[in-house]
């Protein structure tokens, strides 16, 4: 039989507890934060502890990446020519409401506005996904659940969710842990010492610090935790971090100079 | 056999100091200007209100510029440290007003909180640790002296000069860099340290004896005393027996401890108050608040001297961040005027008619062959402009079209699968391309930006940058580089047009960049020769821009307008006391751009912009930039809003 491991997850405020209430209640929840906070590490984490025997059945838990071209066919489902027949095949939102599955759209405000609007009857008292190609209408599983994630942070005004949308959500607000917990993250997740850990986390504090415009996402916990993998292979903690952190936030000579600065500030 | 020593690789202030900039915000200070003094020092010169961060404008101390450019990595720390451990929060001015040797007592102050500073630092940061052991050491590797202001330095110097004072100031040394000093014992050492100085530079002359005695005294009780009121009670009882106790037998222990007695003098258990009493009765013994409040001689003096050819004399030459301007712009005329002038109508809302044919506007073609202002606003803000071009990229599509024919999509192409069909049974081999799918439709967006160049725009801003003190128009200009940037990136058309001009038979619009012509060199040398002229006659400019949008193919129509101020000409209406009928023209102006299918949209400087805007504009048509700093990060969201408006209300700023 197939078990899923339980993922590691640092809770960093009440967002289990909130979690645990949305599903109980079968309501919608939206996780707003930057990129790289944990947002679908928390996803994975609840899934495997929510609902009990459901938790240990693979799949349930559906993620979708969103992108710009991604249609509403992409995400019900669509008829495929096979031999003489047409055959549909379910999208995978039609899948985890037919399974009772927890859905989780990534970064839901890339997808465009005519495929977002298709989780509106999936996302109040309906609960039910209209197939207009099939003339079918799939009541969705007692289980299954809708979580979206966007960040707020480098989306700009006409990306933001519309409130005819938002308003079908609860919200849990994601941010990167504060210093000890990301310390933590990173020296379970990297495997390295917890004092190094402290210093990544203190590095990611500092490039934080950096303020809107200079760069277009600050340094992620998930990036810190790549530096610290990169000194755990070997590598000096400045190459690590020039790597992992430094070259990949920004092109700007004098950004990664001034981040590479902070770097040799922290380690020697 | 040596070869000629090769010259030492300077670190320059003016190739990093955006850098630094960036360090400095990132090590808790915020956004903070930064500034260079001439020569070299290592600790940065107390300053009292610290809005500008000064460096060294140069470090060549040692051969690589790696490690020259550590010294402003050292120095940049410092200035963080000095704000994060409660340097900048003391007033030390008014503590070293206390002292009559002020100079000393500064570079005292300065090397008491710099060890303390740079402690709590490399406690903080094992990299800035390894930085200042690393300094230490080459310093004392090469021969060279430690650098100026540096605890080594400092000592060395005491050693030299005053080497029974060695243990004291070894002590408070040691005292400052653990983890829980203040800057309260920085200014306890500042004061411990003088009166030892002090102490040992006088130690001839005949009132010697009392500070002797007194450090005798201090010696003794040291033990006794464990809590500040205990201390207190102690100096307020050594106070009453200073005067009686010239004994003998003090005097005499005075004398068989010599310069080595001031050793001694074990400060470090005194609190401030007492330290300053204790000041106080060695400045009053040394008679030195007299005349030029200067020491009479002695070491006192020659410290003042060594202090400031050391580390003050750059200071004070330096004269502080004062209102330089940075001049962009030429000031010579713009261009010569051209032959074509264009007449227009202007409203006038007393008699609520047109008056015909009442202002006459020329286009004046624009002068600049120098794109170095837009080169150097591209590389300031590189990084700024690399965020809009991200979200400029991320603009969604104006619509969507049927794209038919695909191998794969969103739906069957019907067509293509009857031909399908239709081929399988003819027995060819059918084509795969049975979908169809919507793709997005181009942008087809042209946006003409108005800008406002009368002589308020020459005002400077109130706050100055990294990059020095600007003018209203200066920041204007670094906001048309951004957008001129990000929409090359997107392909929406766009052009920009200013205006000014000096009563109605003068309105003026400079040709920057018209529809048809690409970012050219000539158009950037243009951007960098926008400047201030004279009036803001609104109306006419506007319809003119709206004239020259009016032709245009395109579907999105856009006029975005930025100004520093109200409508005003000399002869702007009758009444020139009034900006009713230069509001209220403008107003119209802006109607016709609607009326026109133009979509007109007002950006001002002015704080007071909301008293006239809210007349001459829908709420969500004008924006108040209150931070005129902010302008070139807004104006992209700004274009944003407008390229994509579609009938809902801008947000509110």
């Amino acid at each position: 039989m197939l078990t899923s491991a339980i993922p590691y997850y640092l809770p960093i405020g009440n967002e289990i507890e909130i979690f645990s209430a949305a599903f109980a209640e079968r309501l919608p929840v939206m996780l707003k934060g930057p990129t790289g906070c944990g947002k679908t590490r928390f996803v994975q984490y609840m899934a495997a502890t929510l609902g009990g025997d459901r938790a240990r059945v693979p799949g349930n838990l559906v993620t979708v990446a969103c992108h710009e071209d991604l249609t509403s066919t992409d995400l019900v489902g669509r008829y495929l020519i096979k031999g003489e027949e047409t055959v549909w095949i379910d999208g995978p939102l039609t899948q985890a409401v037919r399974a009772g599955a927890i859905c989780y759209l990534d970064e839901i405000v890339e997808a465009r506005n005519d495929t977002i609007v298709l989780i509106h009857p999936l996302t109040d008292h309906r609960r039910i996904l209209p197939l207009d190609k099939k003339g079918e209408i799939i009541k969705a599983h007692d289980d299954f659940l809708l979580v979206i994630s966007y960040n707020p942070g480098y989306q700009v005004l006409p990306k933001e969710l519309k409130p005819s949308t938002r308003q079908r959500f609860v919200a849990i607000e994601f941010d990167y842990p504060p210093l000890d917990k990301e310390a933590r993250i990173i020296s379970h997740e990297g495997k390295v010492p917890a004092d190094l850990a402290r210093e990544l986390a203190l590095l990611g504090a500092r490039i934080r610090d950096l303020k809107t415009g200079t760069l277009a996402e600050s340094a992620s916990t998930r990036l810190l935790i790549y530096a610290a993998r990169l000194m755990r292979q070997g590598m000096a903690a400045r190459q690590a971090c020039h790597t992992a952190i430094t070259g990949v936030l920004s092109d700007d000579r004098e950004s990664m100079e001034a981040i590479d600065e902070v770097v040799k500030v922290i380690f020697p | 056999m040596t070869g000629p020593q090769r010259p030492n690789q300077a670190a320059k202030f003016q190739c990093i100091k955006t850098v630094l900039a960036r360090v400095l915000e990132m090590l808790e200070c915020g956004r903070v200007a930064v500034d260079a003094i001439d020569g070299a020092f290592y600790r940065p010169p107390l300053q009292k209100e610290p809005g500008t961060l000064l460096f060294p404008a140069e470090v060549a101390a040692f051969p690589r510029i790696e490690d020259n450019r550590t010294i402003y990595r050292l120095i940049a720390a410092h200035h963080a440290g000095r704000k994060n451990f409660g340097t900048v929060s003391f007033d030390h001015e008014t503590f070293l007003a206390e002292f009559s040797d002020i100079a000393l007592a500064r570079w005292l102050f300065l090397v008491c909180d710099g060890a303390r500073v740079d402690a709590a630092l490399g406690r903080c940061y094992r990299g800035l640790a390894a930085d200042l052991r690393w300094l230490s050491r080459v310093a004392s590797a090469n021969g060279k002296a430690a650098p100026a202001g540096s605890p080594e330095h400092f000592l060395s110097w005491v050693a030299t000069l005053w080497p029974s004072c060695l243990s004291v100031v070894r002590r408070w040394l040691s005292t400052l860099a653990r983890a829980e000093a203040t800057v309260h014992d920085s200014a306890r050492a500042t004061l411990a340290i003088y009166i030892a100085l002090k102490g040992a530079a006088v130690w001839s002359r005949p009132w010697g004896r009392e500070l002797a005695w007194l450090g005798e005294r201090f010696e003794a009780a040291d033990g006794r005393a464990a809590q500040v009121g205990e201390s207190t009670m102690r100096v307020d009882s050594l106070r009453r027996q200073v005067p009686a106790r010239e004994t003998d037998a003090a005097t005499k222990s005075a004398e068989s401890q010599g310069r080595e007695g001031n050793a001694a003098l074990d400060l470090s258990s005194l609190s401030l108050e007492e330290l300053l009493d204790l000041l106080k009765r060695i400045e009053q013994a040394g008679g030195e608040k007299s005349g030029s409040n200067r020491p009479n001689g002695g070491m006192g003096l020659f410290l003042e001297n060594r202090t400031e050819e050391v580390l003050f004399r750059k200071d004070r030459a330096h004269p502080g961040p004062g209102p330089e301007v940075v001049a962009f712009t030429s000031s010579k005329p713009l261009g010569h005027r051209s032959a074509q002038y264009f007449l227009y109508d202007e409203w006038d809302y007393e008699k609520e008619g047109y008056r015909s044919m009442w202002c006459r506007l020329s286009e004046v073609p624009v002068v600049g062959r120098d794109d170095s202002f837009f080169v150097e606003t591209l590389r300031r803000h590189a990084a700024l402009l690399a965020a809009v071009r991200r979200q400029f990229q991320q603009l969604k599509p104006e619509g969507y079209r049927t794209v038919k024919k695909l191998e794969d999509g969103d739906d069957f192409d019907l067509c293509a699968l009857i031909d399908a069909c239709a081929d399988r049974r003819a027995g060819h081999t059918p084509s795969p391309k049975l979908y169809a799918a919507r793709r997005p439709v181009n942008r087809d967006i042209a946006t003409l930006f108005l800008l406002d160049m009368s002589a308020s725009t020459d005002e400077l801003l109130p706050e100055e940058s990294a990059y020095g003190r600007r003018r209203v128009i200066d920041v204007i200009k670094e906001a048309l580089v951004i957008m001129a940037g990000a929409l090359e990136e997107i392909g929406d058309g766009y052009a920009i047009y200013g205006f000014s001009g000096h009563g109605r038979t003068q309105v003026e619009t400079y040709v920057i960049k018209p529809f048809d012509e690409p970012l050219s060199p000539s158009v950037k040398g243009r951007i960098g020769a926008i400047g201030p002229k004279r009036s803001t006659r609104m109306g006419a400019a506007l319809r003119h821009a709206i004239g020259r949008l009016r032709n245009l193919p395109a579907r999105t129509k856009n006029i975005i307008m930025l100004s520093d101020g109200f409508p005003q000409d000399i002869d702007y209406g009758d009444d020139r006391r009034s900006n009713l009928y230069g509001i209220y023209d403008t107003m119209m102006a802006l109607r016709e751009a609607v009326r026109e299918g133009i979509r007109p949209f007002c950006v001002t400087v002015d704080k007071a912009g909301h008293d006239y805007l809210g007349r001459m504009c829908e709420p969500s048509g004008y924006l108040v930039i209150e931070d005129v700093a902010s302008l070139p990060r807004e104006l992209p969201k700004i274009y944003q809003s407008v390229a994509t408006f579609s009938g809902k209300s801008l947000v509110g700023r």
